[in-house]
């Protein structure tokens, strides 16, 4: 091996779910590489899940993270569904919907706000924010708690969601929970457009580099749970022909794989729904970015965090057309009766991260004997390496502290989530 | 012990887990500034705060030891703490609820009481973020922190919710160490056991009414190898 001297090594990055480190290495020649290095002890969860009962492995699947616990779990639930051939009721399909839009908007928020402004202000923490823009911060908090309170309301429990279930839901809700859940929803529509905007309003990097972007898409929405995956400009794939085209690779420095498409990196999250989906969000989004003079599609891998903070707005608005909905019927069928039978079920959803795909087969007594779980994170790491030795040759002439806190940015602009990827390293 | 006369320094750390405990304390919202009034966050990854400091009146660990770096950490960070609290199940008790079943692994999850002594535990899976802030200040303020022991099952009687059990599913509120207002019951789920079995718990007197209600075999191994799994929890939270 050549000798090479590690340019910039950054450890356990704040701000981000879990724990990564990031070297970025310019070798003899010039050549700059780099790598993501997520630290995460090994939770194996893929391991664990086999030998379960199909519900129990649900219960398991949530418990991979404790940020997107409500999309692991609606995705394992729809896995099973998929392999007991069960169709969930239109009403409780809704009532799914509104769980996986709060906590996809939750996410962004704890993301954005939590996480990612505080760089902006060259702040390092939200709570050093709390004193120049206390205003700001408050509403911030309340918006990030309303999801909450909607959480707890149809999903039982803020964190690892009890109510969705295989076939449904495991409890009847009525109309004053429709009430109760929109008037948080207009609550948070009052206060969406001036917290997003906040964001929209910051100078990101100028840097550009065009991948390949993934995400579902259903020619009418930007879909969270149901569609085809696509992959932008080229085509469309069943989850399983995606399984196929995909790559993993076990890199010996990362306990999470990193994946491949065609060969190549590919970048899935909100810029990418985006960059796919753009025609279908909604209009008070899209004069937002005529305001701002934000297009889709987008090559610089910073506007992730407007893609976010657009998609807050979008769900909120979305949120309340299925409330208007729910609201017009007058009572919900929360359930379906179902047998357990032996067979392979896959789901494929959007993740806050991006694209998530869930693969299970069971025997006859609902047993799992297999599982596959490709999180969003772990497809991004490629890419985001990638994305770091082209910035870091942008930034190469700024002092050092300078470029590490850029690099540490664009780290945090993918939203990575190391709880999430580095679950699978078979034992 | 009083922690009061300064403004406490509190670290928040967490080892390998789902950080959904973390996340918990976020979903104290507003709660949480008032919190912050009381301490001082002097070290959270999560939060973004580092400064410098030699001990900790209190040390706030989530997740499970599982290598030989996340031992050295957990270590380090007992002897510069004051008091320790194991957050969440995976702390508490290794969470081998949701572990169970690892053959052959070389990878043991280990909870915190196997490698060093814990001064406060804080149950569930994940925590109930009012009960995290009841014993925080209970332990700032030096007042004695009295555990919730009260079982699930009591819980959701006072909720007034239907028996789950006698529509023949295998709850384990009867046996469970309650604090978390019967969650899952109350959504129409039988309590799995994430706080722990309660200190009286009776698990033969549970067994028999399980037999005596006829609920089918399936559910009745699957409710077994849970209460195996609780068991075994039980040993690794009093390091035996």
């Amino acid at each position: 091996m050549s000798e090479r001297s590690i340019s910039l090594s950054i450890k356990e990055i704040s701000r981000i779910e879990g724990h990564l480190n990031v070297d970025v290495v310019v070798d003899e020649n010039g050549d700059v590489k780099a790598y993501a290095k997520a630290l995460e002890g090994t939770r194996i969860v893929e391991n664990v899940l086999v030998g379960n009962d199909y519900w129990e492995a649900i219960e398991i699947a949530s418990r991979m993270c404790g940020v997107c616990h409500a999309i692991h779990k609606l995705t394992a639930t729809q896995a099973m569904e998929n392999a007991f051939n069960v169709i969930v009721p239109e009403d409780a399909a809704m009532f799914r919907d509104i769980i996986c839009i709060a906590g996809h908007i939750q996410s962004h928020l704890t993301h954005l706000y939590y996480f990612a402004l505080p760089d902006f202000y060259g702040k390092n923490n939200i709570l050093e924010l709390l004193n120049e823009k206390k205003e700001l911060v408050l509403k911030i908090i309340k918006l990030r708690q309303l999801t909450v309170d909607v959480i707890k309301r149809i999903g039982g429990s803020p964190v690892h969601p009890i109510t969705p279930v295989v076939g449904g839901l495991s409890k009847e809700f009525n109309k004053s929970d429709v009430k109760f859940i929109t008037e948080k929803f207009r609550e948070m529509r009052g206060l969406v457009m001036e917290v997003a905007e906040t964001m929209l309003g910051l100078d990101l990097p100028n840097f550009s580099r065009k991948t390949q972007y993934v995400a579902l898409r259903d020619n009418k929405s930007i879909p969270l749970l149901r569609g085809d995956i696509n992959l932008l400009d080229v085509r469309d794939y069943s989850s399983d022909e995606f399984l196929n085209a995909i790559q993993k690779i076990l890199e010996k420095y990362s306990n999470a794989p990193h994946f491949l498409l065609n060969s190549e990196s590919y970048m899935v999250g909100a810029l990418s729904r985006l960059n796919i989906n753009y025609p279908y969000l909604i209009s008070e989004a899209k004069d937002i970015c005529k305001r701002y003079n934000i297009k889709f599609p987008n090559y610089n891998p910073f506007v992730n965090n407007f893609a976010q903070a657009l998609e807050i707005i979008h769900y909120t608005y979305e949120a309340l057309d299925i409330l208007e909905n729910l609201a017009s019927r007058n009572h919900y069928k929360h359930k379906t009766n179902f047998k357990v039978k032996k067979g392979m079920g896959i789901s494929a959803s959007e993740a806050p991260r991006g694209l998530l795909i869930h693969k299970y087969s069971v025997d006859e007594n609902g047993r799992v004997v297999e599982a596959n779980i490709i999180t969003p994170t772990a497809q991004n790491l490629k890419n985001l390496e990638r994305d770091c030795v082209a910035y870091f040759k942008l930034i190469s002439n700024e002092p050092p502290d300078v470029i590490e806190k850029k690099i540490e940015m664009l780290v945090r602009s993918y939203d990575p989530c190391i709880s999430c990827a580095s679950r699978f390293r078979k034992l | 012990m009083s922690l009061i006369d300064s403004k406490p320094k509190v670290g928040i750390f967490n080892l390998s887990s789902c950080e959904g405990c973390i996340v918990q304390i976020l979903n104290l919202g507003d709660k949480l500034l008032r919190l912050f009034e009381l301490i001082e966050i002097v070290d959270s990854r999560v939060l973004g705060i580092k400064k410098d400091y030699d001990y900790l009146d209190l040390a706030i660990i989530e997740g499970c030891v599982m290598s030989e770096e996340e031992k050295e950490k957990l270590v380090e960070i007992r002897n510069r703490s004051k008091v320790l609290i194991a957050l969440g199940d995976c702390a508490v008790s290794a969470n081998k609820n949701f572990m169970k079943d690892i053959v052959n692994s070389p990878v043991e999850a280990k909870s915190l009481r196997q490698i060093v002594k814990v001064d406060y535990e804080i149950p569930g899976c994940p925590i109930n973020s009012d009960e995290f802030y009841d014993k925080v200040i209970e332990i700032v303020m030096g007042k004695k922190v009295i555990d919730r022991s009260i079982t699930v099952c009591s819980e959701c009687i006072l909720f007034e919710n239907d028996c789950l059990l006698d529509k023949g599913l295998t709850c384990l509120g009867p046996i469970t160490r309650g604090g978390c207002n019967a969650l899952c019951p109350s959504n129409g789920r039988p309590c799995f056991g994430c706080r722990g079995l309660s200190d009286d718990a009776n698990i033969d007197a549970l067994i028999k009414a399980f037999e005596e209600r006829g609920i089918p075999v399936p559910l009745y191994l699957s409710a077994l190898n849970l209460i195996k799994s609780l068991k075994d929890n039980e040993r690794r939270m009093r390091n035996e």
